[in-house]
């Protein structure tokens, strides 16, 4: 007996991302499913939080694959400015995605003792805060005189979860990740069916 | 006493069960409320006996529960896979049972016992790689080669596996 193919959402609603991405790889059922739902879509990433919202009030989310790092999220109410709203392409690569929503130019990334401060006009995208986390890193090695050398941090999600418990390890500090959004309400144009942002 | 009902399942047996017991099933209790009393059995034809007995022992275990919650309420809640003991331990059934018990809630329209079940699926596809979770359900890669190396390249960094 299979799975009831009409109970698949119901079941995936359960799942955390990770599990999310794989099943999308089980058959094209299950992908058809994950990649037709707006709620699974908005989890994943390819499709902005609310497509109406004329308002860009609601915090900003951190891309789910960087929620998995058991680092401290936290939001600073320094002003700053948000770029776009929405993904880039559906089959946009996870690493080209952009690393929160809506999309911020700058983020940064804090350490007691260091921090690095991430900038791209455009936005900021997954693999933009990979390598900033991975400079942070090399910054520490240094430090630290460890172990901890460049080719130790690949600037890739296994990388960074890797070098987060070496610095486990050998420094014992927090790490703590900080991005920062405009308070104030800002009025945005309307959202294309590609969900990017058009021009007013 | 308390007012018992009859219930006929798809194979032709008939079960009596407390109104209060059968009345977690919104069905069921629709049913009721329509039709008031009656002595026949209320016929329930997508469901067998073995399933329907299933489906009324977790019933009797949560006749004292707190009405379904509403399923807007917290997405944390929906999201976490943790269940009760006892519902572990009334889930370590067969695949093919399993399905059918989540079935019949969906039928039934028990919504906690939907709830359990579903969550109870999603533990088993938690953790494993593509290939093992095509294993676990016997599904087919209907994917070409270059389809499936092309999800993999979209999800390149945040898979593991």
């Amino acid at each position: 007996m299979e799975i009831p193919y009409f109970l698949l959402s119901d079941i995936f609603e359960h799942l955390p991302v990770e599990s999310l991405l794989l099943c999308r790889r089980v058959c094209s059922l299950w992908q058809s499913i994950i990649l037709s739902s707006q709620r699974f879509r908005r989890q994943l990433f390819l499709q902005p939080p609310e497509p109406n919202t004329k308002f860009l009030r609601a915090p900003v989310k951190v891309h789910p694959i960087f929620l998995n790092l058991k680092s401290d999220w936290a939001v600073v109410d320094v002003p700053i400015t948000i770029s776009h709203t929405g993904t880039l392409l559906s089959s946009c690569p996870i690493k080209h995605q952009y690393a929160t929503e809506p999309a911020l130019t700058t983020f940064l990334v804090v350490m007691p003792g260091h921090h690095v401060e991430i900038n791209r006009d455009d936005g900021i995208r997954v693999e933009d805060v990979a390598l900033g986390v991975k400079k942070l890193f090399v910054d520490l090695a240094g430090e630290s005189k460890s172990a901890l050398s460049e080719e130790h941090c690949p600037a890739t999600l296994n990388g960074f979860r890797q070098a987060n418990r070496m610095r486990k390890e050998c420094l014992n500090r927090k790490f703590i990740a900080l991005f920062r959004y405009d308070g104030e309400e800002e009025e945005v144009g309307s959202v294309g069916d590609n969900g990017l942002l058009l021009a007013e | 006493m308390a007012v018992q009902i009859k219930l006929m399942s798809s194979d032709q047996a008939m079960l009596v069960v407390d109104k209060e017991v059968a009345e977690r099933s919104v069905l069921i209790k629709n049913m009721l409320d329509d039709i008031g009393e009656v002595d026949e059995a209320i016929p329930i034809p997508n469901v067998n006996e073995a399933v329907l007995k299933k489906v009324i022992e977790w019933c009797e275990h949560h006749k004292g529960d707190s009405p379904s919650t509403n399923d807007e309420e917290s997405d944390s809640r929906k999201r976490s896979t943790d269940i009760e003991e006892w519902d572990q331990k009334f889930m370590q059934v067969d695949q093919e049972m399993l399905f059918e018990i989540i079935l019949a809630a969906n039928y039934l329209d028990i919504k906690p016992l939907l709830d359990v079940g579903c969550k109870t699926v999603a533990n088993m596809i938690k953790g494993k790689s593509p290939e093992e979770i095509r294993k676990t359900f016997n599904i087919q890669n209907d994917f070409t080669a270059e389809e499936e190396e092309q999800i993999r390249r979209e999800n390149e960094w945040a898979e593991d596996r």
